[in-house]
């Protein structure tokens, strides 16, 4: 055994285990029909075998011709273009066309057949590797071909695949294409591994070569079932390579269905149409299409034209029940209404739900920290601003769901389940400054407890070591009585912290060694506002988390589901696990110095406050340590790079100045830094007055001032972001301070010898 | 009687003390081992692997092999989930595993299956098994017991004292049968202190070897396979004594040679399918060399590198006119149509095996763990020429680091001839730069030569190649960007022929880098090295033990030139500097001209792998490397009176 990187394995194989299944025959690999007609290797084959091997090959051939006959039949025109526009000439690849078919429809079951075809030419070597390891799931029916320059074909028996491990390396190209397979979380796509992958080696591909492919997949659903729900599509219609022709075609058979679909971002509007078969079909055209750009501080799902489509089939009596958005039976939804969408919050809170369990977290939390509650609790249903805004709402999970509380002073605190990289009371990065629907209620039936519970949606510690495998049980506290909720909607903007309130603040002292190649740095960091949720994964640990509440609440005993306590090992092995963390933050506090400088010396780290309990608090830390690498010798001289103190500014290189979507932030912010450095005896600075800069308009500022006093040489120096988004027509401006502050990471001054 | 009783209440209160400190014992060994394994859950105490032989009926494989290993495993922490990895193919079968408490309970456990996919092979037919066994507090122990069965011998080639995990004590014990003739090579004992005991028994010789106290087997980046310095035994099965006969088996190289060549003189390559090809290729070719190259470029450039490792197809390799047709195949795959390729154009070419780098054998020990990569020999005017297709824009006369100096098994009919792939140094593998740059205000900038040779050359050609057509320019900046300092603002960028694998290749650029020159009074403080050299100065890890392994020795030689600003003359020239030992050197030279300061820098990596027992003198001398490298010139104003 050769490979050593245990470890990883077994995390990859953990998570894959399920596509452990017997291997495909080695020998069915060879059995391809060519255009040449080329025989299978083995030399001993005799007559009979031949005859079975031109069998198979005719098979492999005619499946593919009848698929594809019998459903792109009408779509001949798009996959007999092949002439590809002359701004592309130097693409690695080029999708000719890409036609896909959702068609929904009744038997004894409900079914979701998905047939896709893609006619992709090669156009270099790079394609061409890509192309070579081609990758499907094993639920689907493929056929395959390679289009010679010549015209020639030669037909892949998919067959001859091998199961692979599921691994994030299968690139993206190939998962997006089994779109039916993805489905949508609060924050990002992610692959179902329900199912085996495979892996086809594609012979005889060469730069000019065309591959055309098809898959077909049924999915079912049980009539039955209240409701039966298939899931959801987001379909992008930019990606990796340019796209010439492309069609996405829904078909759907009326027999109590509630669909949501639409396009967005630019994406061509969806036309509907009835069928030969009298069904309804929706169809989306698209041509043209240039491939995707990732820009900084942008968002797929504000940038990228894309389709969203959801089902879901229900008897007519639980059509009220249905827990998710939808319209009318059997009618068209493209947009979510505002009393639609309280429906679906408020049924989603019906018990044994995660909602549910969230308002039974948050029941706990606000016992914990606001006792003095007296007031009434509002449902704000917010869009987490990278997904888009609250008429962008079409499938489950588009949201996110928090609670308002106006507590005795006045003042509004927001809520979400407890966790450990979020403040109590604060609004969440995610929630922007677009605008929220309100749920009003007045709930304030808040029993007495004084348990800490340990919520199993805890973000796992930044060392991917999560509490035990085996505690993974539902540790929820008891439910918060539902009686009052949903009394009136309506849609505001949340009052968003201020770049001034949103602060990174650094202090620090340095002090050179004998030789001036190391800085001793001690160093303390206080964070507000919304920065806290941003910096606590470098600074806060679970550890933290569990002690925060231990001290303040005097509990040493943790609960799990429905109040029991756990059990021995448990307790222990939490608190044994959380111990280790504080040594492995000292190693992550490292890693991020590592990052930035030569790090010589890592002394101390301590906590002062996590900032948790209120919005108001800080989350404050202080450090020492030693590094090098910012002086550079000159005779007797040193020149030291100052401008290195602060942490690393986003560079933008010119291939990124050109700017297409609008920019979004964390959070409106302000990082500042001021640094005491000592001068050494007989030294004397030169070159300060480089040291100060201003550059302010209305998308920032950034300000840099060096000073000596009291023999220490002085360096203030503040970026700020004054907006959360802004118009990409303000990024020439943006660009103004980002590279001022870019800039000044180079900054110098001279350490002369008196 | 009272005696009786007297004894038997000694005997029960021995007993239960001798029980109720088993009881203790094993949370006290956790504790006491706990500081002595801070980052492990879970450790051996004790580790004993058994290996048996059985005489087979078949003689082509007339014996199989058994290994059982029993792992007595602590767990150091509460409430713990332990995984061990059991990896097998279609030549070894995993008979059991089983864990049991110490009462020899069965003990429920999970076993997960899944294929396993290493680097860079398309299908491998390795499986692995992963145990996951719950502890349910700290001091718990259990035994893990496993059994493997190596149906033919020649599969059989190693057994390591480490594990996955921390092993307190380990012991191998092999049960030679009389009837077997097999060497066992002992590698990596040194500073293992294992002792080996030999026992007679009436039809075999008992063989333990013992140590105690072996690291867990670990990985990291450059790392050096684990059979280079982790202890462990070599097997070569010789010869199986029967009452009428004796079936020899691997007793000579010979022998292993017969099987490698039985094996390739089944395939069927179809030649007359490669003849079109072969003559379009050197049609119009007068040399010899020529028809070569065009054979064996063709092959690099047009055959991908796909392997299949499935039972034997991992030693046979495909047909010729297979890998021809499906413009794919593995090493021996690409270097037997190489080989026919070669032979329809009249060279008499040969197959061959070698063991990479990676492999920590030569050929003194017959057995197939020698070899991991095929190659084709072409013999010309008795002359050995290697090639290895899958070395992509690799010239004829040049090989791969990971082969060089490798000892390499050519086919001879029913002979073998054993030769050496030629090993060069560093020098052949240069990459030049050379900068001319003068001050502009505080920028500096002017022109740079990249000249790349050997494996810097086919490294750049093939990335080149293989980059997206319209990302080339973005992949040359990152290239230049890589070596030279951040920020540096490129423009005109040429290059040489990206497909000429012969020629050095040559990058030329104009080059800005702002902000690099502070000012003063009458003083311009400046370093002409832009080079970062990131690939030279990693600190390395000095707790590890295995080797830091370089891609590939090499030398990069720097000339920066820097035109004196007009009206100033050098105040302060930094000092130079050799480094200069048997594994590197690194050297500064600043030399002064008229109107011009010169900086050399040499960069030479002597040799593919620094033991880890220089890691912290290599750290020292890069960090004084870097500090120097850093020094600043100081020009001063020329005074009127001067």
């Amino acid at each position: 055994m050769n490979n050593f990187s245990i470890p990883l394995i077994i995390l990859i194989l953990l998570m894959t285990a399920s596509y452990a299944e017997a291997q495909q025959k080695p020998s069915d690999r060879r059995k391809v029909k060519t255009g040449q007609t080329v025989k299978p290797d083995n030399n001993q084959l005799s007559e009979s075998n031949i005859s079975k091997y031109d069998a198979i090959a005719d098979t492999v051939e005619r499946n593919f011709l009848t698929e594809t006959g019998t459903y792109f039949m009408n779509d001949e025109y798009m996959f007999s273009n092949r002439n590809i526009p002359e701004r592309w000439s130097n693409e690695s690849a080029v999708v000719l066309a890409h036609c896909e078919y959702n068609d929904f429809y009744f038997t004894s079951s409900f079914n979701h057949r998905h047939v896709s075809r893609k006619m992709i030419m090669v156009l270099d070597k790079n394609a061409v590797e890509f192309f070579s390891t081609f990758y499907f799931s094993t639920r689907k029916r493929i056929g395959l071909r390679v289009i010679k320059q010549d015209g020639t074909i030669r037909y892949i028996n998919p067959k001859s695949g091998v199961k692979t491990v599921y691994q994030s390396t299968i690139p993206e190209f190939f998962r997006v294409d089994e779109a039916p397979d993805f489905i949508i979380t609060s924050q990002y796509f992610f692959y179902a591994p329900s199912f085996g992958i495979k892996k086809l080696a594609i012979p005889d591909l060469e730069t000019g070569d065309i591959i055309d492919y098809y898959t077909y997949y049924v999915n079912q659903r049980t009539k039955e079932a209240a409701p039966a729900v298939f899931n959801p599509l987001v379909i992008p219609l930019d990606m990796e390579y340019p796209i010439l022709q492309q069609q996405y075609v829904f078909t759907i058979e009326k027999n109590n269905v509630f669909y949501n679909l639409n396009s967005y971002n630019g994406a061509p509007e969806i036309e509907e149409n009835i069928d030969e078969y009298g069904k309804v079909k929706y169809t989306l055209i698209d041509h043209d299409r240039e491939k995707h750009k990732w820009e900084i501080w942008s968002s797929q799902y504000i940038s990228r034209p894309y389709i969203k489509f959801f089902i879901v089939h229900s008897e007519k009596k639980f059509n009220d029940k249905i827990p998710y958005f939808h319209g009318r039976p059997n009618e068209w939804t493209n947009v979510i209404k505002d009393e639609e969408v309280t429906r679906a919050v408020m049924n989603s809170l019906s018990e044994a739900s995660a909602n549910s369990m969230m308002l039974d977290k948050i029941d706990n939390y606000l016992r914990k920290n606001y006792l003095e509650l007296k007031d009434t609790l509002e449902f704000i249903n917010g869009v987490p601003k990278y997904f888009g805004k609250l008429n962008d709402i079409l499938l489950p999970g588009e949201y996110d769901l928090f609670l308002k509380v106006k507590i005795s002073n006045g003042k509004d605190i927001y809520l979400y389940p407890p966790d450990y990289y979020r403040t109590a009371g604060a609004l969440p990065v995610a929630i922007g400054n677009t605008e929220v629907m309100i749920i009003e209620t007045n709930n304030n039936d808040l029993s007495e407890n004084n348990d800490i519970y340990i919520s199993d949606d805890i973000h796992k510690p930044s060392d991917g070591k999560q509490i035990s495998d085996n505690n993974k049980e539902d540790y929820y506290a008891p439910s918060l009585k539902q009686n009052n909720f949903g009394l009136l909607t309506y849609r505001t903007l949340l009052k968003q912290p201020s770049y001034t309130e949103n602060v990174y603040d650094i202090k620090a002292g340095c002090r050179f060694n004998e030789n001036f190649r190391k800085i001793s740095v001690i160093k303390t960091g206080t964070i507000s506002g919304k920065l806290k949720e941003v910096f606590s994964s470098e600074i806060i640990i679970f550890y933290d988390f569990i002690y925060n509440e231990i001290s303040k609440y005097s509990v040493t005993k943790f609960k799990k589901s429905k109040g029991y306590p756990v059990d021995d090992n448990t307790q222990q092995k939490i608190m044994s696990d959380s111990i280790r963390l504080v040594n492995k933050r000292i190693e992550n506090r490292k890693d991020v110095l590592s990052k930035k400088f030569m790090l010589e010396d890592y002394k101390s780290f301590g906590l002062i406050n996590t900032g948790m309990n209120n919005f108001n608090s800080y989350l404050s830390f202080s450090e020492e340590y030693t590094i090098s690498g910012l002086t550079k010798k000159a005779g007797d001289d040193f020149l030291f790079t100052i401008g290195k103190l602060i942490e690393d500014q986003p560079e933008i290189k010119n291939e990124s100045r050109d700017r297409q979507n609008d920019l979004i932030h964390e959070c409106a912010q302000s990082r500042n830094y001021f640094f005491e450095i000592e001068i050494p005896e007989d030294y004397r600075i030169e070159g300060i007055e480089q040291l100060t800069n201003m550059i302010s308009n209305e998308t920032g500022r950034f300000s840099s001032l060096g000073t000596v006093k009291d023999n220490k040489l002085i360096l203030s120096v503040s970026v700020s972001y004054n907006n959360e988004t802004m118009s990409k027509n303000n990024w020439d401006k943006f660009l103004e301070i980002l590279d001022a502050a870019s800039n000044f990471g180079k900054a110098q001054v001279l350490f002369k010898k008196n | 009687m009272r005696q009786f009783f007297l004894i038997l209440s000694l005997f029960t209160m021995i007993c239960l003390i001798s029980y109720s400190q088993k009881e203790k014992s094993g949370l006290e060994k956790a504790i006491e081992l706990s500081g002595k394994y801070p980052l492990n859950d879970v450790i051996a105490l004790n580790s004993t692997v058994k290996i048996n032989f059985k005489k087979r009926k078949n003689p082509a494989s007339p014996v199989k092999i058994y290994v059982t290993t029993v792992n007595k495993l602590l767990c150091l922490d509460a409430k713990t989930t332990f995984y061990d990895p059991f990896f097998y193919n279609k030549t070894q079968k995993l008979h059991r595993i089983s864990v049991v408490n110490k009462s020899n309970e069965y003990i429920r456990h999970k076993i997960i299956t899944s294929i396993y996919e290493r680097e860079g092979i398309f299908y491998d037919d390795y499986k692995v098994k992963i145990v996951s066994i719950d502890f349910n507090k700290k001091g718990d122990m259990l035994t893990l017991l496993s059994k493997e069965e190596y149906p033919d011998f020649k599969y059989f080639t190693s057994v390591f004292f480490n594990e996955y995990f921390p092993v307190e004590q380990k012991k191998i014990c092999i049960y030679l049968p009389e009837w077997l003739d097999m060497e066992i090579k002992e590698l990596n004992f040194e500073g293992n202190n294992i002792t080996k005991s030999i026992s007679q028994h009436e039809d075999y010789t008992l063989l333990t070897y013992s140590s105690t106290d072996f690291v867990k087997i670990n990985s990291a980046e450059n790392y050096q396979e684990p059979a280079f310095y982790l202890p462990h035994l070599l097997f070569a099965c010789k010869k199986v004594y029967n009452m009428k006969d004796t079936i020899t088996m691997f007793d000579s190289l010979q022998d292993m040679y017969t099987w490698y060549k039985q094996l390739i003189n089944e395939i069927d390559n179809k030649p007359y399918m490669l003849i079109d090809l072969v003559n379009n290729l050197t049609y119009n070719l007068a040399t010899d060399e020529e028809k070569i190259e065009a054979i064996y470029y063709w092959v690099q450039d047009n055959i991908r590198y796909i392997a299949f490792e499935d039972g034997l197809a991992g030693y046979k390799p495909s047909p010729a006119c297979e890998v021809y047709m499906n413009r794919y195949g593995d090493c021996k795959g690409m270097a037997n149509l190489v080989k026919e390729m070669l032979k329809i154009a009249g060279f008499d070419a040969r197959l061959s095996w070698i063991g990479t780098r990676r492999v920590a054998y030569d050929y003194t020990l017959p057995t197939i763990a020698t070899s991991d990569h095929q190659i084709c020999t072409v013999i010309l005017d008795s002359k050995h020429i290697f090639l290895d297709p899958t070395a992509k824009y690799m010239p004829v006369s040049e090989h791969g680091e990971y082969i060089q100096g490798k000892p390499v098994l050519i086919e001879d009919g029913i002979n073998y001839i054993l030769d050496t792939i030629p090993d060069v140094d560093y020098l052949s593998d240069l990459h030049e730069i050379k900068r001319r740059c003068t001050i502009k205000n505080t920028d500096l900038s002017g022109e740079c030569q990249h000249s790349l040779h050997g494996e810097f050359r086919q490294w750049i050609l093939y990335f080149v190649n293989y980059t997206k057509t319209n990302d080339r320019n973005n992949m040359f900046l990152k290239f230049v960007n890589q070596y030279s300092s951040q920020g540096l603002e490129i423009a005109n960028l040429k290059t040489s022929d990206i497909e000429d694998r012969k020629a050095p290749f040559r990058l030329d650029y104009y080059y800005t880098l702002k902000n690099a020159v502070f000012m003063t009074g009458d003083d311009i403080y400046v370093n002409i090295d832009i080079d970062i050299d990131r690939e030279y100065t990693t600190t390395l890890d000095t707790t590890r033990i295995a080797a830091y392994l370089f891609d590939f020795r090499n030398w990069k030689h720097t000339i920066n030139e820097l035109l004196l600003p007009e009206g100033y003359k050098v105040k302060y020239l930094p000092d130079d500097l050799t480094i200069d030992n048997d594994y590197y050197l690194f050297s500064l030279k600043y030399t002064s001209d008229r109107n011009k300061i010169i900086l050399e820098k040499n960069i030479i990596i002597k040799k593919p792998s620094l033991p880890a027992d220089l890691f912290s003198i290599w750290n020292n001398n890069i960090k004084k490397f870097r500090e120097h490298t850093e020094s600043q010139i100081i020009f001063t104003k020329i005074k009127e009176n001067e």
